[in-house]
């Protein structure tokens, strides 16, 4: 039986400045899975993601599934603006993506209640990565691409990311991560992992 | 649409106004540079009267080249332009709010104030209108010229001369026409006028769409 994927990736392939980057890569990205992409340094993983994102030209085919028009990325660089609050950020991204709700329940989840008018420039590492989830859960995106999501972080941090990516894949999306550390958080079941030489 | 150009427009004033070394260094420099002229020319009334028009335009110029290069630099390196850009967020308008709020910080305050500007340099009142319209209509395409420049130069690592030396030559003709605008005004010729105005009226609807070609490709 087939099961319809969020993401078909197919025979990818991906040269920069006249150097093969990967070749020939194919994996599936079903509901409710994730695929973990690993590899060393400079092997390619976050020229992947941005392959798949469509930001860098490939060969190959990247297919995804109908209806899907955007990822949720989260990056080496979060992608905050130094000069807004914590507030102005969430209002900014909400007001973008239409999140209906309130971003209050956010801002619990990740503990952020003291830091609510303080500047992104004023914030630690892991509070930063921490918005960058934030605007992650309001984007609604099925598919994330996750960037080394916990490079950096504390344990701390790192479970309440884990227990925010295994909420999203109960919720029937599916997620892309590179990571150098090899987690066991997920049943393996739902893991497909894909090494990048 | 209009919703989301708004929610840009209110984002990057913001960032303007909290961020002092995109606004305020812009006009400290222009007045800095205005500061020079009277310095320079000592006793020299009918000189600096003169060069009055000249000054304030090369002035408005260098301001412009100084606050140019932060333009996209913060959004690129901190990586909000590729999630823009992941996440199918049109950079027309990301592009159009970036060149509005530029104006609106950089050159605004200058024409305004122009008429002040050109009593401080002992210029003749009659031009004050002139010079006023030349800047209104030359200022705006400092920002719309200077923008795809400023894409293109996004990942040079010397960028801030790189920036002035590709800027100026598009820079002079603006120049040109804003100084003899305001000479001929008050003989009732606006040729120049409608010149500026025509460049303006392409620009914005040509550049735009070459930055946003150049901000792409820069983020590959």
């Amino acid at each position: 039986m087939s099961k319809e994927y969020l993401l078909k990736v197919k025979n990818l392939s991906c040269e920069r400045n006249y150097k093969i980057i990967f070749n020939k890569l194919s994996f599936n990205l079903y509901p409710r899975n994730i695929v973990f992409i690993d590899g060393n340094n400079g092997s390619g993983k976050t020229t992947l993601l941005l392959c798949v994102s469509n930001i860098l030209t490939y060969s190959g085919e990247v297919l995804i599934k109908k209806g899907i028009d955007n990822f949720g990325y989260v990056g080496h660089r979060n992608g905050l603006y130094d000069t807004q609050t914590v507030d102005s950020f969430l209002y900014f991204w909400k007001n973008i993506f239409n999140y209906k709700k309130s971003y209050q329940a956010i801002i619990e989840y990740f503990n952020l209640n003291k830091f609510i008018d303080v500047p992104v420039s004023s914030l630690s590492f892991g509070q930063k990565k921490k918005l960058s989830f934030a605007r992650l859960i309001m984007m609604k995106s099925k598919i994330w691409l996750l960037d080394e999501p916990l490079s950096g972080l504390d344990k701390k941090t790192k479970k309440i990311i884990l227990k925010l990516i295994q909420e999203h894949l109960s919720l029937g999306g599916g997620a892309l991560a590179t990571s150098h550390e090899r987690i066991s958080y997920f049943d393996k079941n739902k893991v497909t992992r894909v090494k990048i030489d | 649409m209009i919703k989301l150009f708004f929610l840009f427009l209110l984002k990057d004033f913001k960032n303007y106004l909290l961020d002092s070394n995109k606004s305020w260094f812009a006009i400290s420099f222009f007045l800095l540079c205005l500061l020079i002229f009277p310095l320079t020319y000592g006793s020299s009334v009918d000189l600096l009267k003169k060069t009055a028009i000249a000054s304030i335009w090369i002035c408005a110029l260098f301001s412009n080249l100084i606050s140019l290069e932060s333009l996209f630099k913060e959004d690129y390196q901190n990586g909000v332009l590729l999630q823009y850009r992941i996440n199918n967020i049109p950079f027309f308008i990301i592009v159009m709010t970036k060149c509005i709020s530029h104006w609106v910080f950089t050159s605004l305050p200058i024409i305004f104030f122009s008429p002040i500007f050109l009593i401080f340099l002992s210029g003749s009142s009659n031009d004050a209108m002139g010079l006023f319209f030349s800047l209104l209509f030359g200022t705006p395409l400092f920002s719309l010229v200077g923008m795809p420049i400023a894409a293109l130069t996004l990942g040079a690592s010397a960028r801030g001369p790189l920036l002035i030396f590709l800027s100026i030559p598009f820079f002079l003709p603006i120049i040109i026409f804003g100084v003899l605008g305001v000479n001929s005004f008050n003989n009732g010729s606006y040729s120049e006028y409608y010149l500026l105005c025509a460049i303006l009226s392409i620009s914005i609807v040509i550049l735009p769409y070459i930055t946003i070609k150049i901000l792409w490709e820069s983020l590959k």
